[in-house]
Formats: structure tokens, sequence, C-alpha cells
């Protein structure tokens, strides 16, 4: 029984915040030095060496498409380790472990909002011509999150039994970052591929995000809905495999 | 009043693979292999209560079981068999560092820390000055935890410790570490506890401060529970050669 738990995820999301950027000489700007490489990299290949046609702001296109995406990457990777990192904590004190998976994502959310800031520079430099519908973007975001706490849960769950998970992770996410549209649109999908984006839930948030705030064409009510519920399952999922696992992660760490 | 810690009947059961698998492609290359996995009791069918306000002291030999007890209590584990019931917060003492972050500040870990041991943010922020003027911290509360000697590593600890307010405090052998002015310490504010009328769970191997402080004393060994009741009685059961068979001690489970 807790009578702090809200005190007790904000401290631990601190300290990992603080700890990550630790002894490094250029601390927190690594954060936002990161996606705005692998930005600068894509940028001069897919807009000056290969030339991809048809896309209005494709900068703002493609910066927002890489930082959402590192976004789901690095919470997903660190949600998963978690429990591990946290290994001295869990077999000494009773902290629910739900607890230790919200703080880990509040970590990777922190960077999330800095990098956001780094976008919302770019945004107000060369603006695009439609307004910005910001509820909707913050409504896809909302999905984001709750997609990859979901995704979280479930490595999380499996990741102390099967270490090499990590592995298989960081190889699952780079296949994923290049079947997902964050470099090309997805009408340059083939229709006998077209599988691969409609099963994609991250492609759909990600296409929903550059919707609300490029404005190229605003989705219906009806595909929000669709894509609430299918986070809503994801999350019943991972909270249901979580639950039943978490119960001996202090013996197994 | 109903009892503030009830066990009914537990058991925890580790298991202890022989090889141990923890990775995909070890339990794909060796799913066909019959698995030993050999089961091992760390306790067996303990049961009993804890009154509101009781100091209960826990004894035994190394590998008993009292710390797998205290950490089933504590819901750290979820035991196999049998029903844990603890009516009210708890805030467990293992040992004195436990969550602390040697990169971080002296100031940084006294909210890191309080957050673990179940404090609420209001507290820390009242009681801050009290913690580090207890500890003799002050002008070293923003230094790195990695600068700071052991003894004041200690100090920090301890100071944060007996600010939480939870009415049921499990203690596992903290008195162990420390100079004699430091157990001193730690001895009056125990002390201060028991007259506040507060729970507390108290495992040691020292005898000594069992029979000073515990109205109740639970012996264990091979984690089933050998004797319970008043300390005195427990005491001259336990010291008592002839009424103890000799058993071998046994390898404490992991973790």
């Amino acid at each position: 029984m807790r009578t702090n738990t809200w005190f007790l995820i904000r401290q631990l999301a601190w300290t990992d915040f603080k700890l990550r950027y630790n002894n490094l000489v250029l601390g927190y700007v690594w954060s936002l030095l990161h996606p705005l490489l692998v930005f600068a990299v894509l940028y001069l290949v897919f807009s000056v060496f290969i030339k991809i046609e048809g896309i209005p702001n494709y900068r703002l296109y493609l910066l927002l498409g890489i930082i959402l995406w590192n976004y789901f990457a690095e919470a997903t990777t660190s949600g998963m380790q978690a429990i591990q990192f946290k290994a001295g904590l869990i077999s000494k004190i009773y902290v629910p472990k739900g607890i230790i998976l919200i703080a880990s994502n509040l970590t990777s959310l922190l960077t999330l909002g800095l990098n956001l800031g780094i976008f919302a520079i770019f945004y107000a430099v060369s603006p695009p011509r439609q307004a910005a519908a910001a509820g909707l973007f913050l409504v896809s975001l909302f999905e984001l999150i709750v997609l990859s706490f979901a995704a979280s849960l479930l490595l999380s769950s499996f990741f102390l039994k099967f270490r090499d998970l990590a592995y298989l992770w960081g190889v699952g996410l780079q296949i994923g970052f290049w079947l997902t549209p964050i470099i090309y649109p997805p009408r340059a999908i083939p229709g006998r591929f077209l599988w691969l984006f409609t099963l994609n839930p991250l492609a759909r948030i990600i296409q929903d995000c550059r919707a609300a705030l490029l404005g190229q064409g605003v989705p219906s009510f009806g595909h929000h809905l669709v894509s609430l519920a299918i986070v809503a399952a994801g999350l019943a999922l991972g909270a249901a495999v979580f639950s039943r696992r978490s119960a001996r992660f202090a013996e197994e760490v | 009043m109903p009892p503030l810690i009830s066990l009914d009947k537990v058991s925890m059961r580790f298991s202890i693979p022989r090889e141990r698998v923890d990775s995909l492609r070890n339990t794909l290359l060796t799913f066909w292999k019959k698995r030993r996995i050999e089961t091992f009791y760390a306790l067996k069918d303990v049961s009993f209560t804890v009154e509101p306000g009781e100091f209960l002291g826990i004894i035994g030999k190394n590998g008993a079981g009292k710390t797998v007890l205290l950490k089933t209590i504590a819901g750290i584990f979820r035991p196999t068999a049998g029903r844990v019931v603890v009516r009210g917060a708890v805030s467990t003492f293992l040992d004195l560092w436990t969550g602390m972050q040697a990169e971080l500040s002296g100031k940084d870990n006294i909210f890191l820390y309080s957050a673990l041991l179940g404090l609420t943010s209001r507290r820390v922020r009242e009681k801050y000055d009290d913690i580090i003027s207890f500890a003799e911290l002050g002008p070293f509360i923003e230094m790195k935890l990695k600068h700071y000697s052991s003894g004041m590593q200690a100090r920090l600890a301890f100071s944060v410790a007996i600010q939480a307010d939870s009415p049921i405090l499990l203690v596992d052998e903290v008195l162990a570490v420390g100079d004699a002015d430091f157990q001193n310490k730690c001895r009056d504010v125990f002390l201060k506890m028991k007259q506040e009328g507060r729970t507390i769970v108290y495992v040691s191997h020292n005898l000594e401060s069992i029979a000073q402080w515990c109205d109740r004393t639970l012996l264990i060994r091979d984690g089933r529970l050998a004797a319970w009741g008043k300390t005195g009685d427990v005491l001259r059961a336990y010291s008592d050669p002839g009424w103890s068979p000799a058993d071998g001690p046994q390898s404490p489970p992991r973790g």
C-alpha cells in the first residue's frame, strides 16, 4: 500500500533522466543532437542524392517522423530493460512493477518534449500553409505514448526470461524504421504491400500526427476511433501479460 | 482490533535450474531436453500474526529463511501458497542504501530515497532541514554521493529512514552496520518508534537486542516456524542445545 505513488514515479523518472546524461560533456545536447544528425543525413540522401518528390514541407515531414519514431524506439528499448536496471531495488523494496515502467517511459517522454521543442523551431522558421490542428496532434501523440507503453509492458514481461530479446528488438526496430513511412510517403507503397502499412499502428499514428501539424488531409473521426481502439487493445493485452508475469520478477532478476 | 499482519500457511518455493536458461536461443536449443529443475522451500507452512503496536523479533540461523520471510511480508515475493494480509502502509529496511545513487548529490538522494521508503513529497519538504542536520551533512549536501565516506552515507540514509511514518516497519539487521556511535543512534530511534506504538518486525542475530526490545519472538528453522511466543521462552528454546537438533545451514536463494 502506497500513498506516494506519483511522488515516487516522478523521483524515479527524474533520477533516470539525470543519470542518463550525467558526466557527458554535452549532456542533454546529445538527446537533441541524435535526431538532428539522423535528420541531416537522411535529408541529404533523400532530398539531394535521391529526390523524393511530391511531399510538401518535406523537411518538417521527415523531422517529425524521425522524432516520433525515435520516441517509440527509445521508450520501448529502455522500458524493456527497466526492471532489470532496477534489480537491486525490486529485490529489496516493494515497488509496484508498473511504476518502474511508467517512470521509464516518462524519462523518454522528457526527451521527446525536448525534441518537439526543436521541431517547433523548424516549424516557426518555415511554417506550412495550412494551420496546425493542435488538438488532433495531441490525440495522436497520446496514442503514440499509450502504444509505446503497451509495447514496453509486453517486452519487459519477457525480457527477464529471454535476455536476447534486447538484440531481437534492436533488429526489429531497424527493420521497422524502413518499413514505416518515415522517409517516404505512404502512397509510395504498392498496393500488394499496403497491408504492411495498414497493419502497422505506428505508421498510422505518425501519419496522423503529420496530417494534424502539416495539414495533409485531416483523418476522419472514425479513423481516430479505430486508432484508439488499436492502442486500447494493445494496452489491455500488455497489462494482462505484465500483471501475470510481474509477480515473479523479484525472483528472476 | 484485528492483527496488522497475518500469515496463513505461507510457503515460498524457489526453483534452481541446473543450467540457467535465460535466453530465447537457449530455450529453443534445449527445448526437447528434459529440464531438471530442483525446487527448494525457503518457507513452508508459516502461520503467525502481529498485533498493532507489537515489536516482533525473528531469529534463526543463516539461510533459515528470515530474510525471505521479511520480503514475503513486504510484498517483494508473492508466496507460492498461503495468504499474507498486511493492513497498513509498510516501510522496509533490508539494508540502508537500497536505491541510492552514487552519481547524484546528497540532496537528490534524499528525495529519491524518501520516495522509495514511502514518504510523501510534502513530508520530505517539511523534514528536509531536520534530515540534513540529523545527518550532520550541511556543507556536503550538494556533493555527489560517491564522494561521501561510508559513514556519511550511512548517516544520510538513516536520517531519511527514520522519517518514514508508516505504521508498520520491517527491519533486517540495520543495526549491524556503522560504529558504536551510529548504533547508539539507531537504538534511540527504535526505542522512540516502539514508544510511539508502531508495529515493528525485526530480524536479527543479535539476541541481546532481541531480548531487550521484542515483545514476542519467532524462531525459524529450515523455512519452518520452530517456535513463536514470548521472547524469553523462545530465546531459551533457541539457546538450549538439547532442544535444538543439529541442522546444517542451507544455501540461501538468489536475490
